[in-house]
């Protein structure tokens, strides 16, 4: 296959180079014809030049592509002289060093054009005023009030993370007025078949992997690998199994992890199997990946609570508290757990 | 029990929203710019050449031979302009932007062989003359419609320091060459006018070819039926038809014109006046491309873009407001600009013609003709904006009415003497202006209702 | 010239095109009064949706007609704008008409009564010389002056795009309709089984035609057409084309959307006498709705308990342990939940199976993902698809009815199950509890024929199977008490009975 490629690339370099000779020939004989006097003859060959530089200009892929030999002869042929200079010295080096068409990711984005709004008034009372937060919306949910507030505070469940989303959800489910539940229903459906679709997909792409087995895949698998586990964490990290289902989901989300991680070293997927590792109630394993992740990088803020965990699952109560004096301020972020952490910090300042 | 279910498919063609935020803004360039250059040129060749060639007989048919050049080739690929353009707005907005160039290759291959098919019948009629001459005019000609084409694409790169460097190349070439080749009559200077525009051409392609991505060399995609617009091409062929008819019927006229070079005429008392009152244009235009091109262009994609993100009516309707406002203001702008303008020329003038070295004879003609072409600016201001509304059958209209009226008013006045000579073009301006004023603001007034109920449904 | 059946029925989206609980409904009564002769128009949405007509047609169905919305905008370029500003102010109050009928209070001065009269005859004229048409809606300017007007008074800021689209959307198959209104088969009395499009066709004949229109609601369709709201994937994807559209656009259209349905819901009640429905709960809907008490009134559906006593007969003294889902493949039916319940119960009864005997070609992507869902909490070899199924030979097989369904109104599967002896779990929607617990004191005392769970809640539904299949008592009187109130309360004779009676009232009008 590569040896009639390079055989072809040849007799593309011999056509090209012949067609310069002819171009050139013909012109010089096109010259001596019209300072004779002679114009049909000079026309005639200044044609044959043009062709000839056709061939040249197009790299002798004529019989591929016409475009760039017709263009060529028709700028050479029409102006005298002025047209192959132009066609040689500008044309042809651009047609030769063609860019691909970039795509930085980066795009000028001019600033939205603001106009002066009157005030209208707004029906939507409910809608307007629901901000997304959880505190606010678990509040609204729980109450008794008009269920249109209830309905708007679902709606905007469906932006938030599947973790804090779905308790919530899980409450609408069981709400009084038949519109939130349905409507908490569809979110929670569509949420799980978002997941469970993209599962599929990456076992597709894992199985084709598979069929094409090469050295030089390996990224690409580990890549499916860590997918898959993250998507099959998200199932057990959003509540949508319990039970046996999610013991089994934790083990495959484990497997998958374990086997992208010997393909690929990744500090984050080391973290993320020290959590599917503490879900399953293994702290061992679990201290495994979480020293694993600390050497592939991870910064030693994120790993204290889950080792502070660890701690907590092998009884070994006394780390907890320096373990969470290290994770650091982020209080916003983990609401939760920095009740936690001054639960234990305060009471080893107090002794 | 299962209801019929709605999908809230879309009904509507995306596109044919979305094409309204295309910039149409090249339209206006195109129809302008080469058209203006061509009058620079020639207004630059004839007064500064007067000085410094002294074989006026040659100069005088070099002249009127680039005169024709350019009225033959705006004349020949007005409607492939046109077409043109909205192809590469439409590739710019899909983000195909590798097309461009392969297509704007393939415009220049199909251009430069039917130019020069259409030439060489023509040019064999140019019996006294060398076949060297006539050989560069064909080029010329040819070189001439590709310049518009790589123009178009040129400007809607808005590489503006490299634009200006080309023309200088250009235009600094064609006076060096034209020097050079005086001494050998008309064909030297055709001669050095060609290596100029030739410079031109090579160093726009250059540019664009560098800045530009292509994926192949020459495509020639623009001519699938789907992608040309045959209305814009009668448009281009129009507007052109309509801004040079009064000069050919002055030309064609045996009263008026006179044959200069082979089928080639002149009007000697008219020519001039028409040329030197397009210089004064340069104020208005300059508030054109500002006015229009930048002001109104954005208020214009900002509605739009609003439309089809989902704003408020009330934003629309202020945003509409907004983008008729900078329309007023644009048309303010450049009748306020040009009316200063003709006050300096009414003042300026004679002294003028008298540094040009042309008689005061051509006074009174030069005044009309500078009146004309300011309403000729508004006029152009209005079919610009009409562009940017995709309003083509408005276009096509106007474009019409000025090619009618400056025809027959031309025509006209011709043969009601030489005191009413250039009346005709002026009032013709006058005429189109006025009526596209008037479809303008009738179409602003219901812009957002047109935008929305004018949406064809798609099942 | 066709003849001139006794009823035509409106069909919207069911018999004789869709295999189902409504279609098996009209073919029991088309069958069971041979003396009536009956003409169907359907009205589907796709064409592509539908394929063969599904039923074996009855003798006494002398015209069938079909008609697909899409094809609402095909005439958008026949007929010119030619109404004049008389019809748009008349349009005006009729929408007026709606919006104050349903909000109940009226501002002063506002008299109702003549609203509504005008409101009839704006119906009565639509696609006709002197009413609009929909070339009108489309390019009048005084169109457009009352879609502008309806956005600034309502959520002005809201996407207008979105919201002129909507518009346009619902708007279109309203003219169709009346078209077919116009040039529909005559008949003596129309019956529509449902409010939505169907209804408002209903509305438009006994309009022009001036003929009685019945209605009978199985479903509620308002409510139905919230959930397909809820499922729609457009939510996602609003032609605002921006990534995150705000909140109060995607509610602002859904309100829209199902202030809509609510207001042809309403015309509909408006026009027909009597409006029937199948239990009380779902009568307090519709008096909520707008109908008018006196109209309404309730007549349940039956079955033959005759026609299942080979089912009955046929079982085999043990209780298999096999759960059935009997109905289509599609969310409604909220096959996961039943997927999901089946994983529960075998993990507790290893040798219990899932059936699922229903259709899937109605939305084929939901059979895949249900499939798919299975197969990825392992029980593949333990449920099975089974497709469309003769119920006489599939209930003698059955240990457990399940119903997973997040909306039903009374589904003939469960009475279906107790008459061949199959008790039944449902979830708590529709006429479910009723059925299962019993609705009249007197029904309740028959006992419990199964058990009534919260919908979408998997452990609930297998906590009650495994009950059912392990404790054989309480199986056997569940059983029981199935038997004896679908024969008590749930007759076929009855409800043919009463429909006879409300077709022969029609029929002497």
């Amino acid at each position: 296959m590569q040896q009639t490629s390079e055989n072809a690339g040849g007799i593309r370099s011999w056509m090209s180079a012949l067609g310069l000779l002819i171009a050139l020939g013909a012109e010089l004989g096109a010259l001596l014809c019209a300072l004779r006097g002679e114009q049909a003859p000079a026309v005639g060959l200044h044609a044959l030049s043009a062709l000839g530089f056709g061939l040249w200009a197009a790299d002798g892929k004529v019989m591929s592509r016409p475009g760039p030999f017709i263009a060529a002869c028709m700028m050479v042929f029409t102006i005298p002289v002025l047209g192959a200079l132009g066609v040689a010295c500008l044309i042809v080096p651009a047609w030769r060093n063609q860019r691909p068409a970039e795509n930085d990711g980066i795009v000028e984005i001019s600033l939205p054009h603001a106009a002066a709004v009157s005030g209208g008034s707004s029906a939507q009372e409910g809608a307007q005023q629901v901000r997304i937060a959880p505190a606010p919306i678990e509040f609204v949910l729980r109450s008794q009030g008009a269920a249109q507030k209830r309905v708007a505070s679902v709606m905007a469940l469906r932006r938030m993370d599947a973790a804090r989303a779905v308790p919530l959800l899980r409450v609408a489910l069981g709400d009084t007025h038949e519109d939130v539940r349905l409507l908490a229903y569809a979110i929670l459906e569509r949420r799980e078949k978002e997941l469970r679709g993209r599962i599929e997909v990456l076992l597709g792409d894992l199985e084709a992997l598979q069929a094409a087995s090469a050295a030089s895949e390996d990224k690409q698998r580990a890549a499916v690998l860590k997918a898959l586990a993250e998507q099959h964490w998200e199932l057990v990290h959003g509540g949508f199994v319990s039970g046996d289902v999610e013991k089994q989901t934790l083990t495959a989300a484990a497997r998958y992890g374990h086997e992208s991680l010997l393909h690929a070293q990744d500090g984050s997927l080391a973290l993320l199997l020290g959590r599917i590792q503490l879900r399953a109630r293994k702290p061992g394993s679990a201290l495994q990946y979480l020293r694993a992740a600390s050497s592939l990088g991870v910064a030693s803020s994120v790993l204290a609570p889950l080792y502070a965990e660890v701690a907590f699952l092998m009884r070994k109560f006394d780390a907890i508290g320096p373990l969470l004096a290290e994770a650091g301020n982020a209080p916003l972020a983990r609401p939760k757990l920095d009740a936690v952490a001054r639960f234990w910090t305060t009471r080893e300042d107090q002794t | 029990m299962a209801g019929v279910g709605f999908s809230l498919k879309k009904l509507r063609d995306d596109d044919s929203y979305t094409g309204l935020v295309r910039l149409y803004g090249a339209a206006g360039i195109i129809s302008s710019g080469p058209w203006l250059l061509s009058i620079l040129t020639l207004l630059f060749i004839g007064i500064i050449g007067r000085q410094l060639v002294p074989n006026t007989v040659a100069l005088q048919r070099f002249q009127v031979s680039v005169t024709w050049l350019f009225a033959a080739s705006l004349l020949w690929t007005g409607p492939l302009q046109l077409m043109f353009t909205r192809f590469i707005a439409d590739r710019d907005y899909l983000g195909e932007h590798d097309q461009t160039l392969p297509n704007l290759h393939g415009a220049l291959a199909v251009v430069g062989a039917a130019t020069f098919a259409l030439a060489v019948p023509f040019v064999v009629q140019f019996e006294d003359s060398s076949w060297l001459f006539k050989w560069l005019l064909a080029s010329a000609f040819v070189v001439l419609s590709q310049t518009w084409m790589a123009i178009i694409v040129l400007t809607g790169l808005r590489a503006h320091m490299h634009v200006f460097g080309c023309f200088a190349l250009g235009y600094g070439v064609t006076f060096l060459g034209c020097m050079l080749g005086a001494p050998y009559g008309e064909t030297g200077l055709l001669g050095g006018f060609v290596a100029g525009q030739s410079a031109l051409l090579f160093s726009s392609l250059a540019v664009l070819a560098n800045k530009m991505p292509a994926k192949s060399p020459v495509a020639f995609r623009f001519l699938e039926r789907r992608s040309l617009f045959f209305e814009l091409g009668v448009v281009g062929l129009l507007y052109n038809l309509g801004v040079w008819i009064d000069k050919l019927i002055f030309w064609w006229s045996p009263g008026t014109g006179q044959r200069v070079l082979g089928p080639l005429y002149a009007s000697e008392v008219y020519d001039l006046p028409i040329f030197l009152a397009y210089l004064t244009i340069v104020p208005g235009m300059a508030v054109f491309l500002v006015r229009v091109e930048t002001d109104f262009a954005e208020a214009h994609h900002a509605f739009y873009a609003a439309v089809r993100n989902g704003a408020p009516l009330l934003h629309l309707e202020t945003l509409c407001q907004e983008m008729t406002d900078s329309a007023r203001r644009a048309v303010i702008d450049i009748v306020k600009i040009q009316g200063i303008t003709l006050v300096v020329c009414a003042t300026v003038g004679p002294w003028l013609l008298k540094v040009a070295g042309i008689s005061e004879l051509h006074l009174p003609l030069f005044y009309i003709d500078a009146a004309g072409v300011a309403l000729q600016v508004i006029m152009l201001a209005v079919t610009s904006m009409f562009f940017y509304l995709d309003r083509r059958r408005a276009v096509s209209w106007l474009t019409f009415m000025l090619f009618a009226s400056n025809a027959s008013l031309t025509y006209l006045t011709q043969r009601m003497g030489p005191e009413f000579y250039g009346y005709g073009f002026a009032i013709a301006m006058a005429i189109t202006s006025l009526a596209g004023l008037v479809a303008l603001s009738r179409t602003f007034q219901h812009l957002v209702r047109d935008t929305f109920m004018r949406q064809p449904v798609v099942s | 010239m066709t003849k001139e059946a006794d009823i035509a029925l409106l069909l919207e989206g069911t018999y004789p095109y869709v295999r189902g609980g409504v279609s098996s409904w009209v073919h029991q009564i088309i069958t069971g009064l041979p003396l009536i002769t009956f003409s169907l128009i359907f009205v589907g949405g796709r064409r592509t949706d539908y394929g063969e007509i599904r039923y074996e047609l009855p003798k006494n169905v002398v015209h069938v007609e079909t008609h697909y919305l899409e094809d609402a905008w095909k005439q958008s370029k026949a007929g010119r704008a030619r109404a004049g500003e008389n019809q748009f102010l008349q349009s005006a109050q009729l929408h007026d008409f709606l919006k104050y009928s349903a909000e109940g209070k009226r501002p002063g001065g506002v008299d109702l009564d003549a609203l509504g009269k005008n409101a009839d005859r704006v119906l009565g004229l639509l696609e006709r010389p002197d009413g609009l048409c929909l070339a009108d809606y489309l390019s009048h300017p005084l169109a457009w002056e009352q879609i502008r007007k309806a956005h600034l008074e309502g959520d002005d800021q809201a996407s207008f795009v979105d919201y002129f689209w909507s518009l346009r959307l619902m708007h279109g198959p309203l003219f169709q309709l009346a078209r077919i209104a116009n040039s529909a088969a005559p008949a003596r009395a129309y019956h529509t089984i449902s409010t939505g499009y169907a209804g408002f066709l209903g509305a438009l004949l006994q309009r022009r035609r001036q003929r009685p229109l019945i209605l009978t609601e199985h479903g509620i369709y308002t409510k139905e057409r919230r959930i397909d709201l809820n499922q729609a994937d457009w939510f996602e994807q609003l032609h605002a084309g921006r990534e995150d559209a705000s909140l109060g656009t995607t509610t602002a259209l859904r309100e829209l959307w199902i202030r809509f349905f609510e207001s042809i819901g309403r015309l509909t009640y408006r026009a027909a006498d009597p409006i029937i429905s199948l239990y009380d709960g779902n009568r307090s809907r519709q008096l909520q709705d707008g109908a008018d008490a006196q109209r309404t009134r309730v007549i349940v559906n039956g079955i033959d308990p005759k026609r299942f006593a080979p089912a009955f007969t046929q079982r085999s003294p043990q209780v298999p342990k096999v759960i059935g889902l009997i109905g289509r493949v599609v969310p409604i039916k909220d096959v996961k939940t039943f997927i999901r319940t089946i994983r529960q119960v075998i993990s507790v009864l290893p040798e219990a199976e899932g059936w699922i005997i229903g259709g899937s070609d109605e939305d084929p992507v939901y059979a895949q993902e249900c499939e798919a869902l299975a197969r990825s909490l392992g029980i593949a070899d333990k449920l099975k698809f089974l497709g469309h199924q003769n119920v006489i030979e599939i209930l003698p097989k059955l240990g457990v009815l399940m119903l997973t369904s997040i909306s039903e109104a009374q589904p003939l599967a469960i009475l279906e199950a107790f008459a061949a002896g199959v008790p039944c779990i449902a979830t708590d929607v529709g006429a479910c509890r009723e059925q299962i617990e019993g609705g009249t004191a007197e029904d309740r005392s028959l006992g419990l024929a199964g058990r009534v769970v919260p919908f979408a809640d998997a452990e609930a539904l297998a906590r009650a199977a495994v009950e059912l299949l392990s404790d054989t008592e309480t199986w056997h009187s569940c059983q029981a008490s199935a038997r004896k109130r679908v024969a008590q309360h749930y007759s076929q004779e009855a409800m043919l009975d009463a429909y006879l009676k409300v077709y022969q009232r029609a029929l002497e009008v």
